[in-house]
């Protein structure tokens, strides 16, 4: 159980430092370890344990910077997955049970025969957004720009197309809120 | 989407990101909160005219001093509060707290009988709280703006600690106006004030903190 708590974390740190690919991994790690948290809390709904999954990965995002590197990271991605699961559950005007706060459990869903499509379209929820946040997460993060590249593309400076991307990826989680 | 597109989205072209520091991010609205208060105490009440008189008196200096110690005590585990799973130590709280209600018994005790109401109530007693109320207001407004764009888990008492900062803040401006140099007076009705800030703190924490 945890080895899987050090490559997490291990990933997570090569993120912090700018490795995108240790990022990925980290995302893809994470998310399987999350789908089979969720799933066991969700049995009664199970077709929506990727909706809040996608929740909870986006929202480890946008705060990955209030992780303090040295602290263990499952109390910290747990505490976000919590908070995201019972801000579903009262959005859905369910009864939030007690999640007991030593749930934190390190094992990998079972393999998916095919991933499953939720409800939230992003080129619909792109499309929403400023143009100042859509066409940086559109030209850096979809067409794979440089940040300096698509300042150019743009016309915007720099720093206005990594605020634009920063907050882009925020709205877009308020939108994914706002939508059920 | 599907959850393999969404992660191909956050993880492209990503570069490193430095560690929030949430104490870092809530000064400058501690320090214009503070300014805001101290404005509002000046327009709305005007300040104390014997207030060079009442400084030499040792016993003025105990509210300003109460509420920094105070302040002092809640910042860490606001700053906490501002990460998930970060530990927030409340216990500091109750050292100031207890350290006025300790000298301002000593002083209602050791008081002749008939002046104890007066060490209690002084003459503005009705104003005290509910002004000390008012003027944290603009304070707690950034305080919470500013939380907002962090990672709060625990909405309520994130809140509540943000309405206490601002209710230490409000308590110190307000020390500008206020002419009632009884620790009595200070420990019932300027701690009323600073609780019925962190109160309304709790009640909008969750209502407004959700992200």
């Amino acid at each position: 159980m945890h080895d899987k708590e050090e490559a997490l974390s291990a990933l997570f740190a090569a993120a912090l430092g700018g490795d995108a690919a240790a990022y990925r991994r980290f995302l893809q790690l994470a998310a399987q370890v999350l789908r089979a948290w969720l799933r066991r809390r969700m049995a009664q709904t199970p077709d929506e344990v990727e909706d809040v999954l996608q929740e909870i990965l986006l929202a480890l995002h946008n705060q990955r910077a209030s992780h303090l590197p040295g602290q263990p990271l499952g109390p910290w991605l747990f505490a976000i997955a919590r908070y995201k699961l019972v801000d579903y559950w009262r959005r859905h005007g369910r009864r939030a049970p007690h999640l007991p706060l030593d749930d934190e459990h390190f094992e990998l869903a079972a393999a998916q025969p095919e991933e499953e499509n939720t409800a939230h379209d992003l080129s619909r929820l792109l499309a929403a957004l400023p143009e100042k946040q859509r066409e940086p997460i559109r030209l850096v993060k979809l067409a794979g720009l440089s940040v300096s590249e698509a300042a150019a593309e743009t016309g915007m400076s720099e720093s206005a197309v990594k605020v634009g991307i920063h907050r882009g990826l925020k709205a877009l989680a308020a939108l994914i809120r706002r939508e059920k | 989407m599907k959850t393999d597109e969404l992660i191909t989205l956050l993880a492209a072209r990503e570069g490193g990101v430095a560690p929030a520091r949430p104490l870092a991010r809530v000064s400058p609205a501690l320090a214009a909160g503070l300014a805001l208060a101290l404005a509002g105490t000046l327009a709305l009440f005007g300040a104390n005219p014997d207030l060079a008189a009442d400084a030499s008196h040792a016993s003025f200096w105990a509210r300003p001093l109460f509420a920094l110690a105070l302040l002092a005590a809640v910042l860490p585990p606001l700053a906490a509060c501002a990460r998930p799973a970060a530990r927030a130590r409340l216990w500091p709280l109750t050292l100031p707290l207890a350290v006025l209600w300790l000298a301002a018994a000593q002083q209602l005790m050791s008081a002749p009988e008939g002046t104890r109401a007066a060490l209690l109530l002084g003459d503005s007693w009705q104003a005290c709280a509910a002004s000390i109320l008012l003027l944290a207001l603009p304070s707690l407004a950034l305080m919470l703006t500013v939380l907002r764009t962090m990672a709060p888990t625990r909405l309520a008492l994130a809140g509540a600690l943000a309405g206490l900062a601002s209710g230490c803040l409000a308590a110190l401006a307000y020390s500008v106006h206020c002419p009632e140099l009884a620790l009595p007076f200070a420990a019932l009705w300027y701690v009323l004030g600073i609780v019925l800030c962190a109160l309304s703190g709790a009640w909008l924490g969750p209502r407004v903190l959700a992200w």
